[in-house]
């Protein structure tokens, strides 16, 4: 059979010339041709596919030859532009190409062309010889691999960023958009699953309308549902015929889809949607993997992000239990610490409103003294124990979480009305009493509570429970200080009074005080005078006397003698007198001073008697001392020591008639004792304690009566004023010892 | 002993017995007794006579008593050396120390003790004008 048939319609003149081709030839070509997988075709000048091989025919139909090459290859109505052909009858010369064929029943085909020219005699193109290699496989393969490659390095990218941030929206909504771009999607979401809502929400996505961010379906909805129930991918070619479509989705116009889940561990999170919106658009197993291969990138992300918050959510939470605890340890004004704990109550498990309820226990009524964010008339409303959430709560103690309060049994209606959706309830509780209970609720931003919302709240209960105590306690303290105040304020008044009271004595006594100070500088001036009024007569009695008594005078004889020497006599007896007058005055106003320094006692001995030998002579005594060696010195006033052994020594000589008077001392540790003994006429026992009495009188007719004066008397006041003891041993006609102690100890300074 | 030898005393008492019992006394033992009722007839007398002692009373009448007469004589440098006792009824040891203080050189208790005066008189003369202590 002829290959180019001579008598073909279109009357294309067999190339070369027949009468050359050997018969063989002629099948070689028709065999080639009828064989090959190339196609072959030739086309006339205006196009018109003149002839097509086999293989042509089996790729576009055994109709083809007759019909434009465009009308077959592209159906396409006219010629294209750059048609292989088109360029060889241009440059009637062969011509390469590599072109891509879209055709609808094909695909996508890629060929490698080489055309042409066939030439007639005259040397004009007449046809184009057209043959084509298939070559899509390698084209696709090659196109594969690139876009593989662009795939994977998208790929990168998106698990870059990931590793960079954590901030999840962003990844995420990286993520769709990566995702969709790699599969060659035309849209695609990330859905999230809700735990605490039970619910499936799609936050994320590329190319959706953007109302779908505020879309959700329960749990296990939806083919998000389906995959993250199944754990594996779902491709599906006709979207809104699946029972689990989702309208949302049917709307916006997805036709196909590729969903995988997001999965951390063995926990589906999300999953993964990828959309066509053309039924063409069919997901293919590298698109699936690029898919798989995101999915798994953003799990990741999700993950870190939740631990991220999971850890600064625990911050938070921490952070409000603080405040609370500050809250409650600064203040003590119960009912403003319990109301900042409804606020912190609510925050710390970020719902809306928070209350707290207390048991009257006498009553069995609970009210509602402090809440947050909840409507003011509310804190009139009443429970029961038992009855209501709080009541129920309070009851047994136990704390309970409402979900659906509105359906609750234990709903109260004024709350139902106030908006209250779910709320958890904690019991408030001190030692082994209940008290009350803290509520926390949520209004309609659909929260829901859960078991760990129930410790938190706890450790916030047990704060609560802590201020209440203290304020309590410092309630019972208060009280017990206001009485006391009160009792305070009696005792200030009373102990005013008598300050009052005594300002007034302490003015008196000022007054008196003044008034005696007065009087005892009239009583000095007084003395002084007196002392001065007195002496000075006496000196001129006791002065003239002896004067003539001497003879200065003239001559006296000897009766003039004695009556001067009694007035001169009487005038020294005056004038002892006298001085015992005044320094007893004086002692008794106190006026005295005992001036102590460190005096050596066997020199005031020694003083004492000298000027009083005279007197003893007179009489015709011995005046003797007596002291043992190394005395120590004592402090005294030495005067006034002096003045006290000198009356002894002159009481001694009044009342010895002969003998001898002998002074001595005697020290111990303690003390030091002067001791005047006389061989007299001695005083008997009953008198040893009148005498020294300032107002003794001797009963006249004992020889002992006159002259013992005040001496005595002054004498022991001296001496008691240095903390001394005076005393006398005696016996009637066998003389006295008169003696006195004075303390080695004394301070210098008395 | 003629009358130019004789030491002289200034006796300054308001009371006139006293200074007649102290004339007569110490005129008996040889000195010569100048009187003067108060302090300023003494100072007066002192200006034109320097005694040999003064037996100053301090209680006297006028602007100034004894103790301040006595102060104002000490003023005198050339008067430094004459001793003054003083002469007193009062016992207060405080008296005592402000005579001292004021330059006394000695203190005698009145009544006088006429028998010991003229002994007195001759200790303080000897000693001169010491040290008040």
């Amino acid at each position: 059979m002829s290959v180019i048939d001579s008598n073909n319609k279109f009357g294309v003149p067999a190339t070369g010339s027949d009468k050359n081709c050997s018969p063989w030839r002629r099948d070689l070509f028709a065999t080639i041709l009828a064989n090959i997988d190339d196609g072959v075709s030739v086309q006339d000048r205006d196009r018109h596919i003149v002839y097509a091989n086999e293989s042509l025919k089996r790729s576009f139909g055994d109709d083809i030859e007759g019909r434009y090459c465009f009308e077959i290859y592209h159906q396409r109505a006219e010629a294209c532009t750059d048609c292989p052909a088109d360029v060889v009858l241009k440059t009637g010369t062969t011509y390469h190409t590599k072109r891509r064929i879209q055709n609808s029943k094909r695909g996508t085909i890629f060929g490698e062309f080489t055309a042409a020219p066939l030439f007639d005699e005259q040397g004009q193109i007449v046809a184009v010889v057209e043959v084509v290699h298939n070559i899509t496989d390698q084209e696709l393969g090659k196109q594969d691999l690139l876009e593989e490659g662009e795939r994977l390095r998208r790929l990168a990218a998106v698990g870059k960023e990931i590793a960079s941030g954590l901030d999840l929206g962003g990844i995420l909504e990286k993520v769709v958009q990566y995702a969709t771009e790699l599969t060659s999607a035309d849209a695609g979401t990330v859905a999230l699953l809700d735990e605490k809502n039970n619910e499936i929400r799609y936050p994320y996505h590329f190319n959706m309308p953007a109302k779908l961010a505020d879309a959700a379906v329960p749990k296990g909805n939806g083919i998000a549902g389906l995959t993250m129930k199944t754990g594996q991918p779902v491709l599906l070619d006709d979207y809104p015929s699946h029972p689990d479509q989702v309208p949302i989705f049917t709307e916006a116009g997805v036709k196909t889809i590729m969903a995988v889940p997001l999965m951390i561990g063995d926990r589906p999170v999300g999953a993964l949607g990828l959309f066509g919106k053309s039924p063409g658009k069919k997901f293919t197993q590298t698109d699936l993997e690029m898919a798989q291969a995101v999915a798994g990138q953003a799990a990741v992300a999700i993950e870190n992000a939740n631990l991220f918050n999971e850890i600064g959510n625990q911050l938070r939470v921490q952070r409000e239990l603080n405040q609370v605890a500050v809250s409650i340890t600064s203040g003590l004004e119960l009912g403003h610490v319990l109301q900042e704990v409804t606020h912190h109550a609510s925050e710390v498990v970020n719902a809306d409103s928070a209350m707290i309820a207390l048991l009257d226990e006498e009553e069995g009524v609970i009210t509602y003294p402090y809440a947050h964010n909840l409507p003011q008339h509310l804190r009139q409303v009443t429970g029961q124990l038992g009855k209501g959430v709080a009541g129920r709560v309070i009851e047994t103690r136990e704390p309970r979480i409402d979900n659906d309060y509105s359906a609750s049994e234990l709903r109260n209606p004024a709350f139902v009305e106030a908006g209250i959706k779910s709320i958890v309830t904690v019991p408030l509780m001190i030692a082994d009493r209940c008290i009350g209970a803290i509520g926390v609720m949520d209004k309609g931003s659909g929260q829901k509570f859960f078991e760990d919302d129930i410790g938190i709240l706890s450790i916030i209960s047990r704060q609560a429970a802590v201020a209440v105590e203290n304020a309590r306690l410092y309630g019972k303290l208060s009280q017990s200080a206001q009485l006391l105040e009160g009792r305070v304020k009696e005792r200030t008044e009373a102990l005013s009074r008598m300050y009052q009271e005594s300002e007034r004595k302490s003015r008196e006594l000022e007054e008196a005080n003044i008034k005696l100070r007065e009087v005892d500088r009239m009583k000095s001036e007084f003395l002084a005078n007196m002392s001065h009024e007195l002496r000075t007569p006496l000196n001129s009695i006791i002065g003239f006397s002896k004067l003539v008594l001497d003879g200065l005078d003239g001559e006296v004889n000897e009766e003039q003698q004695k009556d001067l020497g009694i007035i001169h006599a009487n005038g020294l007896e005056l004038l002892r007198l006298i001085d015992d007058l005044l320094s007893l005055a004086k002692i008794e106003a106190g006026r005295i001073d005992v001036v102590l320094v460190e005096t050596p006692p066997d020199i005031l001995v020694e003083e004492a008697v000298i000027s009083m030998r005279a007197n003893a002579g007179e009489k015709g005594l011995e005046l003797k001392h007596s002291f043992p060696e190394d005395l120590h010195p004592v402090n005294m006033d030495a005067g006034k020591i002096r003045q006290v052994i000198v009356n002894l020594i002159g009481n001694a000589i009044k009342f010895t008639e002969a003998g001898t008077i002998i002074v001595a001392i005697e020290q111990t540790s303690d003390e030091t004792v002067f001791s005047v003994a006389d061989t007299g006429i001695g005083i008997s026992p009953t008198h040893f304690a009148e005498i020294f009495d300032r107002f003794h009188q001797e009963k006249p007719g004992e020889a002992a009566s006159a002259g013992v004066g005040l001496g005595l008397a002054i004498s022991k006041r001296l001496v008691e004023m240095h903390r001394g003891r005076i005393w006398v041993e005696s016996e009637p006609g066998k003389g006295s010892t008169f003696s006195f102690s004075v303390p080695n100890s004394n301070d210098v300074a008395n | 002993m003629g009358e130019t030898e004789k030491k002289v005393i200034l006796v300054v008492d308001d009371n006139d017995d006293v200074r007649r019992l102290v004339k007569k006394v110490l005129e008996m033992s040889g000195y010569k007794v100048l009187e003067a009722p108060d302090g300023e007839q003494a100072l007066a007398i002192i200006d034109s006579v320097v005694p040999d002692l003064v037996l100053m009373d301090i209680r006297l009448p006028g602007p100034y008593d004894g103790l301040e007469t006595t102060r104002r004589l000490r003023e005198d440098a050339r008067l430094q050396r004459v001793p003054v006792v003083a002469l007193s009824a009062s016992v207060l040891e405080p008296d005592r120390q402000r005579a001292l203080t004021v330059g006394c050189n000695g203190f005698i208790c009145k009544p006088i003790d006429i028998a010991e005066l003229p002994k007195l008189v001759e200790t303080y003369i000897k000693r001169g004008a010491a040290t008040p202590r």
